[in-house]
Order: C-alpha cells, then sequence, then structure tokens
C-alpha cells in the first residue's frame, strides 16, 4: 500500500525520461531492504520517493496542461453564462434560491461563531473554570452559578493545582447609585439581572484578561476601596478617559477612587459590567457575601482528576454550617468557555443560551440552503435533457467523459459564484436588522479568516460539485448517438428521486410551518394565561430596602394620594419577580421536619392590590394588631401540608429555631387560603406559596418593591404624578419602574425570539421550494405543449388539462406533508415538555399547515398552467 | 562556461564511474561512493548528478541487463566520455599542482 502510494507519487512528478530508470534502481535497493522487513522497507522506499524530489527529477511544470485548458475553461464560462441568459427563469430561480439559502447560513454561521467563542478571549481560558454548586435543601435540588465565598480561598490553599483564584460578588440594587458631581447615575439595571458594578478580588486580573487603558490593574485591583471602571463611563461620566484619582460615590458604599480604566468587556463574554470595585472580599469578615461566583485559574497541564471529589470534602470542612441546616452541598468545576452555552444555572451573571436554539439555527439554516441546492439540481436535470445534442456533438467532436464533467462542473459553479456574491450582499445588508434581532455585534470580518475563507469555499465547491455532477450522472449510459437524437430522456430513477426530492422540500416547509404555528400558539398561551391574578396597570417601583420603613411608608402614602391610583403596598419579592424562601414548621409536624416554601413578606394591603382570589378565610387586617403575625396561603402549600382547604384556617405555623423571626414571635395562625396563582412563569409549575406580613424585626429582610394599582388609563399623567411624589420624598434616588405585564411578558424573551425566528426560516423556506417548484412547473408545461395541444384538439376540457398539469405536483406535496407531521409533532411534542404549562398539539395544526402550503403552490403555479392550458392549440402544433 | 567546472559530488561520481566501468549504474554507485568514502548518497541525488554529468557530455549511457530484482527493468549503465576523460585528468592535475604549492612533498 505503501509503496503503491509512492510509486504513483513517483510516476506523478517525476520526468518522464528518468523515471524508468529511478523506478529500477529503487526497486533494487527495495528488494535488498525487504529482508529486514516489509513494512520498514515500503517505508524506507516511500522515504526515498520524498527525498528524490529535486528539482532536476521533477517532471518540469511548463503550464503546458493549464495552458491547453484554459481556452477550454474560458469557453465553457462563456457557455455557461449564455445558457443562464437564455433560461434566464431558471437561472433566476436558482441564483435567487441559492444567494438566500447562503444569506442565512452565513448569517447564522456568524451567530453560531460569536456564541461558540464566549471568554475564548481570556489569555487562560482553557485553565479557568468557575465553581458551581448542587445544592439539595430538603430534597430541592438545584444547581446554582454561586459557592460559598470562602471556598475558592480553601481550594487555592490546598490544592497544589490551582495556581489563582477570582470572585465575583453582585452588590445590591439599592447600592447602584453613582454620584460624581453632585449628578446621580442610575446604574442598577445592568448587562444581566445585577447591575452594572460588582465587587472583585485582588486576583481578578491574573485570572481573567482585560485590556487596561489607564493606570495598571495590578496595582488597582490590589488598593483598597478603587474603582476599575470601563471605557464607555469613562466616557459617560467625564467625556474622558484620563480619569485616574477622581472618586465616584456609591449610595450605601461609600466613596471608591478610580484607579484604572478598562476597555469595554467584549459582547461575547458572560461577565457583562461597567465598575469593579475592589477590597471587599479582602476585608477581615468576607461574610458579607456568603456566597460568591467563584472562579480558579489551574496551573498549566494540572489535570482534573479527582480534584471534584476533593473540592466536596474541602466544601464540607470550610463551611460545615450548611449541613448542619439541612443544606447539602456538591460541586462542579465548569470551564468558563461552557458557561454561556450551559442553561440551566441559577444566579448566572449573563443570561445564558439554551444550546439547543444554537442547534435548531444551524440546522434549519442548512435545510433552507439544501431546499435552494435541490432547485439547482432539478431544474439542471430538466435542462440537460434539452441540451443533449450539444453533449452528443461536444463527444463525438471528441469531448471526453472527464471534459464534459468539467464543463458541468464550471457551469454550476459559476451559478454558485453569482450565488454567492449575490448572497454575501445579501447578508451585508440584512446584518444591522439580523444585529437588532439578535442583540449582538457581528461582522462579517469575522469570518474573513483562512479558516472561514476555506469552509466557505469548500461549501460552494461541494454544491457546485452537487449540482453539476448530479445531472450527469444519471445520465450515465448515454451514448453519444442517443444524446444526438435527443433520446436523453430521464429514466425512471431520474424521475423518482427528482420526486423524492420534492417531498422532501415540501416536508421541510411544512415541518417549519407547523412548528411556527405551534411555538405561536404556545407563546400566544404563555403571555394570556390566566395567572390567577390581574398583571394589568400595576406598576412596579424598585425601593431600597435599607431605608427606614417608615419612610417607605411615607412614599407609600403619598403614591396612594394620587388620585388614579387603587391601592399601593411594599413586599419583600413578588410575582414575575423574585420570591423568598421560607422556613417553617406547621402545625402537626415536629421541629425537626421543617418545610421550605417560596413565599413574600409584604404590608397589608398586598393581597388587595394583586386582588389574589381568597377560597377560604380572611384578608389581613391592619385593624387586628394580631394579624401582622399571621399567615395566607396558597392551595398548594395547604396540600403541601396535607390539609384541607376549609380545615386550613385556624392552623399554627411556627418558625424553626433560628428562623428570620427575633424576639417573642415564634409564628402566627394562616388566617386565609387563595387559590393557586403564578407567582412564577409558565416555565414551572405553581409550588406551595406563603404571604407574610413584614416585620421590621426580621433579619436582613427588607422591602424591595412599591407596587401601585393604578385604575386609570392614563398611565403617563399617573406617572408624572407618582413622580412628583417620589421626588419631593426620595430626592437622593432617581424612581425607577417597570410595568408588571411587561416584567411577565420579559420572562418568555427568548420562545419570542424563537417563534420569530422559525417563522422567518419557514417563510423562506416555503419560498425557495416554491420557487423550484416554478420552474419544474414552467419545464413540464414547455415539455408537454405538443401534448397539450393535441389534447385539446381531441376535445380535453380545460380543467382536464389543469388537473393533468397539477396532479403530479399535488401528490408529491401531499406525501410530503404526511411525512412532516409526525416529525414535527414528536419534535414539539419533546419542547413543549419543557413547560410546566403548555398548549396541546392541535392536529388540526398539521392540516391547516398541509393546506396552506398546497394554496401557495397552487397560486404558484397557477398562472403557468392557465397560460399552458389556454394556449391555442394550433400554435404549438404547427410545424415550420 | 557552465560545462566546464565540476561540483564535488559530480567529480566522485565521475570517478566512480570510471572504476565500475561495465558496471556503473545508479544502486552499484551508490554502494561503491559508500563503501570508499562512507557517505550516505540518497539514489536520487545520484540520479540528478549523472544525468547532469551526461548533459554536460561527460558522460554516455546505455541499457544494460535486466535483472529481476528490478522489476523486470533493464539497467542504465553509464560509461565516460573522452571529453570526461579529459576532464578527470584537468581536476587531477589542477588539484596536483595546489597541493605541491603548499605541502611541495605530496608527489
Amino acid at each position: 500500500m505503501i509503496k503503491r502510494i509512492a510509486d504513483w507519487l513517483l510516476k506523478l512528478l517525476c520526468y518522464p525520461k528518468y523515471h524508468r530508470d529511478i523506478r529500477g534502481d529503487l526497486e533494487e535497493i527495495h528488494n535488498k531492504r525487504k529482508k529486514r522487513g516489509r513494512i520498514v522497507a515500503d517505508l524506507m522506499y516511500l522515504k526515498e520517493v520524498i527525498s528524490l524530489m529535486r528539482p532536476s527529477v521533477v517532471k518540469p511544470f511548463r503550464f503546458t496542461f493549464f495552458n491547453s485548458s484554459l481556452g477550454i475553461v474560458r469557453n465553457y464560462i462563456v457557455i455557461a453564462i449564455r445558457q443562464m441568459l437564455r433560461n434566464k427563469v431558471h437561472a433566476a430561480i436558482n441564483i435567487s434560491g441559492l444567494a438566500i439559502g447562503l444569506a442565512c447560513c452565513l448569517l447564522i454561521s456568524l451567530y453560531i461563531l460569536d456564541e461558540l467563542s464566549f471568554d475564548k478571549f481570556h489569555h487562560n481560558a482553557d485553565r479557568i473554570y468557575r465553581i458551581n454548586s448542587h445544592s439539595s435543601i430538603g430534597g430541592n435540588e438545584r444547581q446554582w452559578a454561586l459557592s460559598p465565598s470562602s471556598l475558592a480561598p480553601a481550594l487555592l490553599e490546598t490544592l497544589p493545582q490551582v495556581e489563582s483564584i477570582a470572585r465575583i460578588g453582585t452588590i445590591g440594587k439599592s447600592s447602584q447609585f453613582v454620584k460624581y458631581n453632585e449628578v446621580v447615575y442610575d446604574e442598577s439595571s445592568g448587562y444581566g439581572p445585577y447591575g452594572k458594578a460588582f465587587f472583585i478580588d485582588s486576583t481578578f486580573f491574573e485570572v481573567f484578561t482585560y485590556k487596561p487603558l489607564a493606570g495598571s490593574l495590578e496595582i488597582a485591583s490590589k488598593k483598597p476601596q478603587s474603582a476599575i471602571i470601563t471605557r464607555r463611563i469613562a466616557e459617560k461620566i467625564f467625556g474622558e478617559r484620563q480619569v485616574i484619582g477622581e472618586s465616584l460615590e456609591f449610595a450605601n458604599l461609600g466613596k471608591y477612587e478610580i484607579t484604572a480604566v478598562i476597555g469595554d468587556p467584549p459582547g461575547n463574554a458572560h461577565f457583562q459590567f461597567d465598575y469593579l470595585l475592589t477590597n471587599e472580599f479582602d476585608t477581615e469578615s468576607p461574610r458579607n457575601f456568603f456566597w460568591a461566583r467563584s472562579y480558579v485559574l489551574m496551573h498549566n497541564g494540572a489535570g482534573l482528576d479527582g480534584i471534584v471529589k476533593k473540592i466536596d470534602s474541602i466544601g464540607l470542612a470550610t463551611e460545615p454550617g450548611l449541613e448542619k441546616n439541612g443544606i447539602y452541598m456538591s460541586y462542579e468545576l465548569q470551564p468558563v468557555t461552557d458557561i454561556h452555552l450551559n442553561a440551566g444555572y441559577e444566579y448566572e451573571l449573563y443570561p445564558a443560551n439554551d444550546i439547543r436554539y444554537v442547534y435548531i439555527l444551524s440546522i434549519v439554516s442548512v435545510f433552507i440552503l439544501l431546499i435552494a441546492t435541490i432547485n439547482f439540481i432539478n431544474l439542471s436535470t430538466a435542462q440537460l435533457t434539452r441540451r443533449s445534442r450539444e453533449f452528443g456533438i461536444r463527444n463525438v467532436i471528441g469531448a471526453g467523459r472527464g471534459q464534459i464533467m468539467l464543463q458541468f462542473f464550471i457551469q454550476s459553479l459559476s451559478t454558485t459564484m453569482i450565488a454567492a456574491i449575490i448572497g454575501i450582499l445579501i447578508s451585508i445588508f440584512a446584518l444591522d436588522v439580523f444585529n437588532q434581532f439578535t442583540g449582538k455585534q457581528l461582522s462579517l470580518s469575522s469570518i474573513a479568516t483562512w479558516q472561514g475563507l476555506s469552509v466557505v469555499a469548500l461549501m460552494l465547491g461541494a454544491i457546485s460539485f452537487v449540482t453539476g455532477l448530479y445531472p450527469l450522472a444519471i445520465t450515465n449510459s448515454a451514448t453519444p448517438i442517443s444524446m444526438l437524437k435527443e433520446e436523453l430522456k430521464p429514466g425512471s430513477t431520474t424521475d423518482f428521486l427528482r420526486k423524492v426530492m420534492v417531498v422532501f422540500q415540501f416536508g421541510i416547509s411544512v415541518t417549519l410551518m407547523a412548528a411556527t404555528f405551534i411555538i405561536i400558539q404556545q407563546l400566544h398561551f404563555l403571555q394570556n394565561e390566566d395567572l390567577g391574578f390581574n398583571t394589568d396597570q400595576i406598576l412596579l417601583l424598585s425601593v431600597d430596602g435599607k431605608v427606614p420603613v417608615n419612610r417607605l411608608n411615607a412614599i407609600k402614602h403619598g403614591v396612594q394620594q394620587v388620585s388614579s391610583v387603587q391601592w399601593a403596598t411594599l413586599h419583600s419579592g413578588g410575582p414575575g419577580k423574585h420570591t423568598n424562601v421560607m422556613v417553617m414548621v406547621p402545625e402537626g409536624f415536629d421541629d425537626k421536619t421543617t418545610h421550605r416554601i417560596d413565599g413574600i413578606y409584604a404590608d397589608f394591603d398586598f393581597v388587595k392590590t394583586y386582588g389574589f382570589k381568597l377560597i377560604a378565610g380572611r384578608d389581613f387586617n391592619p385593624a387586628l394588631p394580631t394579624d401582622s403575625l399571621n399567615f395566607i396561603l396558597n392551595r398548594s402549600a395547604v396540600r403541601k401540608f396535607g390539609w384541607e382547604v376549609e380545615e386550613a384556617v385556624g392552623r399554627k405555623i411556627n418558625y424553626p429555631s433560628g428562623g428570620p423571626a427575633r424576639g417573642p414571635a415564634k409564628g402566627g395562625t394562616v388566617i386565609g387560603v387563595t387559590e393557586d396563582f403564578h407567582y412564577a412563569s409558565l416555565h414551572n409549575e405553581i409550588g406551595p406559596f406563603m404571604i407574610g406580613i413584614h416585620s421590621s424585626n426580621f433579619r436582613g429582610l427588607g422591602f424591595s418593591f412599591l407596587s401601585v394599582k393604578t385604575h386609570s388609563s392614563n398611565i403617563k399623567e399617573t406617572l408624572t404624578r407618582i413622580g412628583s411624589v417620589w421626588d419631593d420624598l426620595e430626592p437622593n434616588r432617581p424612581i425607577n419602574y417597570s410595568f408588571l405585564d411587561q416584567s411577565y411578558a420579559n420572562q418568555y424573551r427568548s420562545e419570542e425570539k424563537l417563534s420569530q425566528t422559525i417563522s422567518i426560516f419557514a417563510g423562506l423556506a416555503i419560498f425557495i421550494a416554491c420557487l423550484g417548484l416554478l420552474g419544474l412547473v414552467l419545464f413540464v408545461t414547455q415539455e408537454k405543449t405538443k401534448e397539450i395541444g393535441i389534447r385539446k384538439v381531441l376535445g380535453a376540457s380545460l380543467p382536464q388539462i389543469i388537473v393533468l398539469l397539477t396532479t403530479g405536483f399535488f401528490k408529491l406535496i401531499l406525501i410530503g406533508n404526511i411525512i412532516a407531521w409526525p416529525v414535527t409533532y414528536i419534535f414539539l411534542k419533546d419542547w413543549l415538555e419543557g413547560f410546566a404549562y403548555h398548549v396541546d398539539i392541535n392536529l388540526l395544526v398539521f392540516v391547516f399547515a398541509g393546506i396552506s402550503t398546497v394554496i401557495i403552490a397552487a397560486l404558484t403555479i397557477g398562472y403557468q398552467t392557465l397560460v399552458a392550458a389556454l394556449s391555442n392549440p394550433v400554435n404549438s402544433l404547427r410545424y415550420e | 562556461m557552465k560545462g566546464t567546472f565540476i561540483g564535488e559530488l559530480e567529480e566522485l561520481v565521475l570517478l566512480t564511474s570510471a572504476f565500475l566501468a561495465n558496471e556503473a549504474y545508479g544502486v552499484a554507485i551508490v554502494a561503491e561512493i559508500k563503501a570508499t568514502t562512507g557517505r550516505e548518497v540518497n539514489i536520487g541525488a545520484i540520479h540528478t548528478v549523472l544525468h547532469r554529468l551526461e548533459r554536460k557530455g561527460f558522460l554516455t549511457s546505455r541499457l544494460g541487463g535486466a535483472t529481476s530484482e528490478r522489476g523486470g527493468r533493464r539497467k542504465r549503465i553509464f560509461s565516460l566520455t573522452p571529453s570526461g576523460e579529459s576532464a578527470l585528468t584537468r581536476i587531477f592535475q589542477i588539484r596536483t599542482r595546489l597541493y605541491k604549492k603548499i605541502q611541495p612533498t605530496f608527489s
């Protein structure tokens, strides 16, 4: 085998005059060496041949080959262009379909490349890992992007493989108001859920790579009370970049001196920020941050084998308190580059993307390209029959099979290249829209690497190859004579394959269309499902939990004075936002079996403001002082505790020792039960929920929101009036509000994107498939002109002829539908299972998608068939 | 002129072919050079040199007998032309003259 390759190489490259001699000598040496083993001899032989390749032996490339074929190649290109001009419709269909397909592929590749490049810009990206936690609390398993902040330093100390660590601590939104020169900047709404400012470790920049624009990161990160800001902030606040030494005042945190300015974090990073504040982790009591996002930088070449188990035991040793409180932890190291495409961790700094959506996008874009390629194949096959005389003559004159293949290839290549140029132009124009849609800053330059370009070249080559050579391959048996006689009719296999391809095209189109319908239905369902309360006209103002309760109450009362405000209520968390976890011991359970359920603490007006439906008991009554210790449960909570709704009222619920209540309050009584309501998104099932009255002696639990229910349609006026009340009472803080229905809608943003994307793709797929259909109908009607003429002369009616021309296609579309339906059903069922609440797949959707494709196809081919059917038989039958 | 000068390897090959007389073909020359000088010369290099010498007119070649171990191919036997012989003589004279200049005891 090896020897054969070597021989072939020798023959290919060696100057023919010397070939015989050299070959003989080599053979002789090889024979002598054979005694030492066949393979060794063969390898030596190959080595000899390769070292033989010196200028004097190698066949002189005088470009004779290229010279002689260049002329004919030029001729092929000319013929290809003439063919396109002659069959303008076919060329247009091929080129436009391919161009759209290529543009889709190009844009999607940009998107996918960007998704895959997340966090790779750090110099040590392959050695950075984030410590994630799996927690198990009372049988409730959760995955967090956090770990105890004491764990990373412990790892650094005990594990020799760890080179350095970095931790990121989030800062309460209420502290993210930055004052400079008496101007307050609200930085509390960030790129992810946590605002724009973060605390970092002094070793942060040993792990992560950022470019300093001013100041030294090394010094800056070690200096206490210093702030490292990004370029955009330096430009926003100061209008320049030389801002070292200035100080910024953070609400509640005090003054921070700017010690460095760095470039904006790239868009493909899971950590998006504008301010990094130092010192907090390095103080005496880092307990302020029990949890932190922690990263470790491993030493070069250090494996991860066995480390994870050690981390678990180190974690247990560092924070024994967790397990004592019934929180069982285990840890994992996640490569920093994997973070972005691994949805499923809570408390991510930046919303992770679901890798399934990346897959869906890539599969769909490939499908579109496939549909376009199939058009191309089908149309070239159709054309081939018409050009058979040309090939017959070429063959007779002396063109070999190889040359005819070359011609076909060049012809396809010309079409593909034109399509590629148009496709690139389309993607340049569409890039802006696409960027807006994906929220990314993609540019075509990211594909202009040699790898990217060679992939593009390969793809274009492959398309030309398939579309050029497939039609030829199916006429394999054609002899020059048969070609000259124009007997080159596609055989039954060809016909069959063409049908299969049409079925495939329409199968894909129907799949995408049905998927669009179902996804839109589900989205509509998510957005309109009865949540158990009314989200309309509820305004959420964020408030600062550290502000004394009486001041918050003053704001609340002020807001309530506004005439269009119906109710206002202060609460710790809430529907559509985060909720708290309540630890309790319900009546009938012993003190050790604590229950943890979701819940919130609010004031007396909460139930009224949100309008929850009470199915037993009563609402909180401010006139009864004991009510501040009582609770309202939802139906699921009652069920969880094993009670009946009616008998739940009056039951006692106690806090376990170490619970949030201080002082004598050990618990309270259930006074009411509400119907279940969706306090979280519809991805999750409704869990047990509890509403308690907030008390000022709760540890670390403050109000976060002031919800305002208005009954006016003039939202704008109401907002201005609430705003002026706010500014009077809280002058140091700009008002920050959101609408509850919007914050609910935002939870389904990724589904909304999916539905938009799929519908765009479905539209494109159907469009390209119909283009192909149109091309085929044009071809068939032309082929059958005479037949139609004869049939008409013999008395066929118009409908009969239309049926004759179209039945075949509709059969194919129908088969495509029937194949597509179960496939779509299976895929979408799987997708819908991801929602706790979802629509059932209505089988009518498939029928609807099927009928739509038939109608669209009918519209596409209708005109052409009608023209053919109406044509005067004299014209088609005249023989002159 | 290109034709009048001879490189070191060329000289070696020329000498070896003169010595091997009727057995001067690729493999034999490689083996002989290895035996006398200990140098491992690649067969391709030898062919290059042989053909170059032939082009320069120092060598001429004819086809010899075929052996089975050559896969039935015939050997190309090289022999010196008169101009090859005179080239060797000239080189020898030039070398000797130079050696004598630095060390008269060379004879």
